[in-house]
């Protein structure tokens, strides 16, 4: 549910957690990132840095400058100013990320960690059966039909976490139990209703669909989409994945390798939220693509 | 200029961390026990910095041994200072105190041995390790491969710049801080913690459990986060439909990702506590049963394998009064001898 006023936790001496609702829902996220922006454009001093996730925000304070009290109150006014979300619109650019279904990269660490760990389904077939799909082409179809809300970064340095804004792409799959020991840089996964892009060799436990060669992170800023900032993106950014022939990855994989590559992204695009609201209206969420 | 002989079995240059990388995802990093680091950089007479998150005040960077064993040699003379762990250290053959400054004149040799008590130990020298400033601190993240010398922990031959000096070696060296302010790294370690988000969520008898016990380290721990082997912890029956939905039947998972700072206490499963630590990136998604206070993270840093832990519940009020204690004392110039 989204609460109607929000509730506050004290997360030891020197952060608050500020809970804003407990489901995974776009409508929740848009509100933690409307009411993030207010909190970094008019908050009070004292407050240090505000982390917006998925239905929360983490603010840390400086204990000698204001007091718990005083944070809750401030940012509880600030909650309220931001009021109804339907008239609200955003910067929000949209990335288009050539992506390979079913590649033989998450093929490999899926072997892996049946021959080391565990057996288990194949990650795509389990996907498409848990969530009724007829095959692995229908899998892409319905993966790669919609845009991705950037709702939240964290886990680990630059690793996002997905929501598909159109609901006929749903899809959402149980997490590895045990998780995997390693995972390939640029393994698209899912877990719960999420979707993810994994930034590094990192472990994991989502279920692994496809990979793409484009870094989504990158501490030696080496292309120039980093020039800025390590991430590729920011909390309210969308997503695209472009399915991607084997030539096709392996063309962008060298110019990635070569320092050549340009991330394509739209950067003159605006989310209305009302705009939004009212296409769901109109379609059947029930059918997929 | 120093050298490295011998980088130990894991050493790392480390300040008082980064700050405003967590909606990024990137952790704080720094010193694991901070109260350490900042005492040995006083002693040097460097900037200490301030608690960790708190201040955007990274301080001066020195090193953090893991267990220690690390070996340096000095290319010029430099005013250093060893805190934390003691690893019965020798310039020379010859022992030099813990919690004192001292000189390492241009040619001789640092050899720390392994610790005996404490986990951790640092190391400060004064005008500071002055590798580059990565987003505001010259803390290393081993994993994320950035921050300190070249992302990486320390090996042999490398050499570590020192900045300029402001002060005279003699005017620094034989400082050492008061006898009664040195830390015992005794077991069991006594944790102070404030109650949790999801405390709610465990049963009476869990967080009883949680308090009483005597929880071991597992001895996979590290900088990003801290295991403790002990009892099995029980949640409440009746969890919301929505939620087994969005975050799975598992009752531990509230996924739902909420903040996860330094110092927060999550039992995946309900199998052992980990305590969050300054290489944890800010995003959880396990009940959290408390939360660490941050002036006992520095006690945390300084568990050993299989030693014991007792964490103590108080008040937010308390937390608060701690950490102002621990900051007056830390601007106190009386506290150096």
């Amino acid at each position: 549910m989204i609460f109607a006023e929000p509730v506050f936790r004290p997360g030891g001496d020197r952060f608050i957690e500020m809970e804003l609702g407990d489901e995974m829902s776009f409508d929740l996220n848009f509100r933690v990132h409307s009411v993030s922006r207010l909190i970094r454009e008019c908050g009070p001093a004292g407050i240090i840095e505000i982390v917006p996730e998925l239905t929360s925000i983490m603010i840390s304070y400086d204990f000698e400058r204001i007091s718990y009290a005083d944070v809750v109150a401030e940012v509880t006014a600030l909650f309220h100013a931001v009021g109804s979300l339907d008239g609200l619109e955003l910067d929000s650019r949209i990335f288009y990320l050539p992506i390979r279904y079913f590649d033989p990269w998450t093929r490999e660490c899926y072997d892996d960690y049946c021959a080391k760990i565990a057996p288990k389904e194949r990650d795509p077939e389990l996907v498409a059966r848990l969530n009724g799909l007829a095959d692995l082409a229908q899998l892409a179809r319905v993966h790669s039909g919609t845009d991705y809300w950037v709702a939240a970064l964290g886990f680990y340095p630059g690793l996002v976490s997905l929501m598909p804004l159109d609901p006929r792409c749903r899809l959402t799959a149980p997490k590895y139990d045990p998780p995997r020991t390693w995972t390939y840089k640029g393994t698209i996964g899912i877990g719960g209703a999420l979707c993810s892009i994994y930034p590094d060799r990192t472990p994991g436990g989502y279920q692994m669909i496809a990979r793409t060669p484009v870094p989504i992170w990158d501490p030696a800023q080496r292309l120039a989409a980093f020039a800025e900032s390590l991430a590729l993106f920011r909390p309210g950014d969308r997503v695209r994945f472009i399915p991607a022939s084997a030539e096709e990855y392996d063309h962008v994989a060298a110019q990635v390798e070569a320092g050549t590559y340009l991330h394509n992204v739209a950067e003159y695009q605006r989310f209305s939220i009302g705009n939004y609201h009212r296409w769901l209206g109109t379609i059947d969420e029930t059918v997929r693509f | 200029m120093l050298e490295v002989i011998d980088g130990g079995l894991r050493t790392t240059v480390q300040d008082m961390g980064r700050r405003g990388g967590q909606a990024l995802g990137i952790p704080p990093s720094g010193a694991q026990d901070g109260f350490a680091l900042r005492i040995a950089n006083v002693l040097v007479g460097n900037p200490p910095g301030g608690p960790l998150v708190v201040r955007d005040d990274p301080g001066a960077a020195g090193l953090e041994m893991t267990l220690g064993r690390l070996k340096l040699r000095a290319l010029e003379d430099h005013v250093l200072a060893l805190t934390g762990a003691d690893t019965g250290a020798t310039v020379d053959g010859e022992a030099v105190p813990c919690w004192s400054s001292f000189v390492l004149r241009e040619g001789q040799t640092l050899a720390c041995g392994l610790a005996q008590s404490g986990a951790r130990a640092y190391l400060a020298v004064h005008g500071g390790i002055d590798v580059p400033l990565y987003r505001g601190s010259r803390a290393t993240h081993v994993s994320g491969g950035f921050g300190g010398l070249e992302g990486r922990p320390l090996a042999k031959d490398d050499r570590l710049p020192v900045g300029a000096p402001t002060a005279s070696v003699a005017d620094l060296a034989g400082r050492r801080l008061r006898p009664d302010l040195v830390p015992a790294y005794a077991p069991p370690m006594r944790v102070r913690t404030v109650a949790g988000p999801e405390e709610h969520h465990f049963t009476a008898d869990s967080v009883e459990a949680f308090y009483a016990t005597a929880w071991k380290l597992n001895p996979k721990a590290d900088r990003t986060g801290m295991r403790f082997i002990g009892p099995e912890l029980s949640f409440k029956p009746g969890r919301p439909h929505y939620l087994i939905e969005d975050a799975g039947a598992d009752p531990s998972n509230i996924v739902i990702d909420p903040g996860a700072p330094v110092g927060t206490v999550q039992v995946p499963s309900g199998v052992e506590p980990i305590v969050l630590c300054v290489d944890s990136p800010s995003i959880g998604g396990y009940a959290r049963i408390a939360i660490v206070i941050t002036t006992d993270m520095a006690r945390v840093g300084q568990v050993r394998p299989f030693e014991e832990t007792r964490f103590v519940r108080i008040s937010h009020e308390d937390a608060v009064v701690a950490l102002t204690a621990q900051e007056a004392l830390i601007a106190d110039p009386d506290i150096i001898i």
